[in-house]
């Protein structure tokens, strides 16, 4: 194998592909990258048979087509720090090393047993979607931020996905709260699956940036699998029940508040500064908020708020209201609640396609 | 240098306390415990109702029988706790070194706040008279140079009473006491005495220390040290917020997996229902097993949400013991106990049920009611059927402690 490229093109492809590198592995073919020059293209796949990732690096000229294994991570660091002029990659198979010439440096780096790296799943069939990357790059944004991913639990280190015909739902939980965004998309079936936060994290790195064209996201029983902008990306599934979340929605209320977010965003960041704790007491049109800690004394707050319904006094972790606050794009923010031991739900003015449902501190008395 | 232990223990804690919430009691014989048609007893009874012969644990039926103009109430713990409150904040106003016994007992040692407050007599007399007046309820003192002596003094003239022990004063103080009022002493080794002839400390003194571990074994020594006077035991603060647990000696070493299961249920039962008594949760739970080489294991485990529920105390204890082995041997002892007490922390509540969900709602309503039941009628108006065989089993002189 040996082409040429050019330095920034073929970086930047490879800044992707790097991520599905294994980094803790006892497998030593994982912590490669396999490059196939073919039909005017640069095939770049790595995985660590959780994730994968294949990138086609265009407008290569190849001079002699073929395929070789190199360590991951030594090719793409050098790569990356060749200037932005043509790079040579010559594989010579009699020495089995692999030479990078740039202007002014070569570098010669050994091969790893080709026959070794694992052939990728791919996927033929399954429940596929389309939808635009900027759209699910948000509603991970606006979900992720409620999983726990250390947790032993696979359920609370991943998001539900729901695929209907017209949209999907994506539901996020740590167990204290649920976070749950709807985007339009056209899928050919209905299927649920549960995907890693790992892998969505990643695919709001690829596929986010995507303003025009649509990506295709293709599920089967085991694996995701998404392909758009030259990039083929693919996770295996968590396997696990997710919880019944529906049922902890709340539905009927007895009381509710409207608020300027910005306002209210203000007062919890300044109440943050005395204690995540805080009590939120409703009873007229100023929402009272109070925080104390023993060390750091003790501070009030009033928001401006219309407010509806039973009074109400509720304590809350602050970090969990302020998640969703910064997420959300309106400017009015509604309050829903139930009484003080219950689920409370939390969602932009008019937009009932993402929703917050949380779970109150029990304050001790 | 001597030290200065104060010993205070509220007069008939809560009929004072039922006294003081309603003036029309004042005065009048009233008695809290039991329904006094039902098979419960007695828990606290007003000086007024003890000079008709009743007593504190006494069958309800027969402080009925003795005193049926008497007004009957059940025990109200939320309130009794709430008034303790006040109480030992009140006592740590003089020292930070107060150890609560119950809700309304504790011990202090004054030594240090003499040079603050002056000698300890009139600090001691501070208190009661602050108690007085801003909580509205009388107590007893003992103040003594160690804890056995300040307990026993405070007991030596209730109600009001005010007694001080001296090394001076000792040996005539205790002369003539029976051997009951030695901390330890309960009826089996009471009586074990008498048939060695002695009945009063004075006479414990004169036996040689030989004698005395050769028939009581390790607490032969305790005895030997205490009918003296001798104490060392420090007042150690919040002991009794630190953990809460119950254990049981077995009459006979037991290998027994399921019966030891049941006792550890009746234990976990017993150690949630405390933990309730005194609006406590905790995180932290310890199984303690002593097999029949008197090797004693002890496991723990942190739970992520504090609670007072019986079913996960049981529940991640038996786990334990599992984990254990139950010690692999034949079990003489097994105790369980909780700490790690949350008590000002505010609880996040979980949205899927480890907490705050319906279903914890209706349990903690379940024990609430269990609780007022067991109050108002005694223990042994419900139960589960696993600690009814459990307690058939042991038979009714259980050693619980």
């Amino acid at each position: 194998m040996r082409i040429i490229c050019i330095q920034d093109e073929l970086s930047r492809y490879l800044q992707i592909a790097v991520k599905a590198i294994a980094t803790k592995t006892t497998l030593p073919i994982l912590t490669g990258i396999y490059l196939e020059a073919k039909d005017g293209n640069l095939k770049c796949l790595a995985t660590d048979l959780e994730v994968a990732i294949e990138v086609n690096v265009p407008n290569v000229q190849i001079i002699t087509p073929g395929s070789v294994v190199v360590s991951g991570k030594t090719f793409v660091d050098i790569i990356r720090h060749l200037p932005p002029v043509p790079v040579e990659i010559d594989y010579d198979e009699s020495a089995k090393q692999v030479s990078i010439v740039s202007k002014h440096s070569v570098y010669q780096i050994p091969v790893l047993p080709e026959e070794e790296f694992p052939t990728l799943p791919e996927i033929k069939s399954g429940n596929t979607v389309e939808l635009k990357g900027e759209e699910l790059k948000e509603a991970i944004h606006q979900t992720i931020f409620a999983t726990l991913a250390d947790d032993p639990r696979p359920f609370l280190s991943s998001i539900l996905w729901e695929i209907s015909p017209e949209k999907i739902r994506l539901v996020a939980t740590d167990v204290n709260r649920l976070a749950i965004k709807d985007i339009v998309a056209k899928s050919s079936d209905q299927s649920s699956a549960l995907v890693p936060v790992r892998a969505l994290r990643e695919i709001a790195n690829i596929f986010g940036g995507n303003h025009e064209a649509n990506i295709e996201v293709i599920f089967n029983e085991k694996l995701i699998y998404i392909k758009g902008g030259g990039v083929k990306f693919s996770s295996r599934l968590v396997e696990a029940q997710f919880p019944r979340y529906e049922a902890v929605i709340p539905k009927d209320f007895s009381g509710s508040i409207v608020v300027d977010r910005n306002d209210l965003i203000n007062a919890l960041e300044r109440t943050a500064l005395v204690s995540n704790s805080i009590k939120i007491s409703l009873a007229g049109p100023e929402m009272v908020i109070n925080a104390k800690e023993p060390d750091k004394g003790n501070c009030r707050e009033e928001v401006e708020v219309d407010f509806n319904g039973k009074e109400l006094e509720i304590g809350f972790n602050v970090r969990f209201l302020l998640d969703f606050l910064k997420t959300t794009r309106e400017e009015k923010i509604v309050f829903k609640y139930v009484q003080e031991q219950k689920p409370a739900l939390v969602q932009g003015q008019g937009n009932e396609n993402y929703i917050y449902v949380v779970m109150p501190l029990k304050l001790s008395v | 240098m001597a030290r200065k232990i104060m010993h205070i223990d509220m007069d008939a804690f809560y009929a004072a306390v039922e006294q003081l919430d309603n003036p029309e009691l004042r005065g009048k014989p009233v008695i809290v415990g039991a329904d006094p048609c039902g098979r419960g007893v007695v828990s606290t009874c007003s000086y007024e109702a003890r000079r008709f012969g009743v007593r504190s644990a006494m069958p309800i039926r027969e402080a009925f029988r003795r005193c049926p103009q008497g007004v009957y109430l059940p025990p109200r713990g939320g309130r009794y706790a709430q008034i303790s409150r006040q109480i030992m904040n009140i006592l740590s106003q003089y020292t930070s070194l107060v150890e609560p016994l119950s809700l309304d007992e504790a011990f202090l040692d004054l030594t240090a706040s003499e040079s603050l407050f002056g000698p300890a007599e009139d600090i001691a007399r501070q208190i009661v008279a602050k108690i007085e007046t801003e909580v509205g309820l009388s107590a007893s003192v003992g103040i003594a140079p160690n804890k056995f002596l300040a307990k026993l003094a405070s007991d030596l003239k209730k109600p009001k009473g005010f007694v001080i022990i001296t090394n001076e004063n000792m040996e005539s103080v205790l002369e003539n006491l029976p051997v009951s009022k030695i901390w330890g002493v309960g009826p089996k080794t009471e009586a074990a005495l008498k048939e060695l002839g002695i009945h009063t400390i004075g006479l414990l003194c004169k036996v040689e220390l030989d004698v005395l571990t050769g028939r009581f074994g390790e607490s032969g020594e305790d005895l030997y040290c205490l009918a003296r006077g001798i104490d060392e035991r420090p007042v150690s603060p919040d002991e009794e917020a630190k953990s809460i647990g119950h254990e049981l000696t077995f009459q006979t070493d037991t290998g027994d997996r399921q019966f030891l299961s049941g006792v550890l249920l009746w234990l976990a039962d017993q150690v949630a229902r405390r933990l309730r008594q005194y609006q406590l949760q905790g995180r932290v739970i310890t199984v303690k097993i002593r097999d029949n080489n008197f090797k004693t294991i002890t496991r723990r485990t942190t739970i992520p949400v504090a609670t007072d529920f019986e079913e996960i105390i049981y529940r991640e204890g038996h786990k334990l013991a599992e984990q254990a082995n139950w010690g692999g041997k034949k079990v003489r002892l097994i105790g369980i106990s909780v700490s790690g007490f949350a008590k000002d922390e505010p609880v996040q509540l979980d949205l899927f049920g480890e907490s705050g969900s319906e279903n914890e709602d209706a349990l903690g309503k379940l024990h609430q009611t269990v609780d007022q039941l067991r109050e108002r009628f005694g223990d042994q108006i419900i139960t589960k059927g696993t600690i009814m065989q459990v307690q058939k089993r042991m038979g009714q002189d259980d050693k619980t402690r």
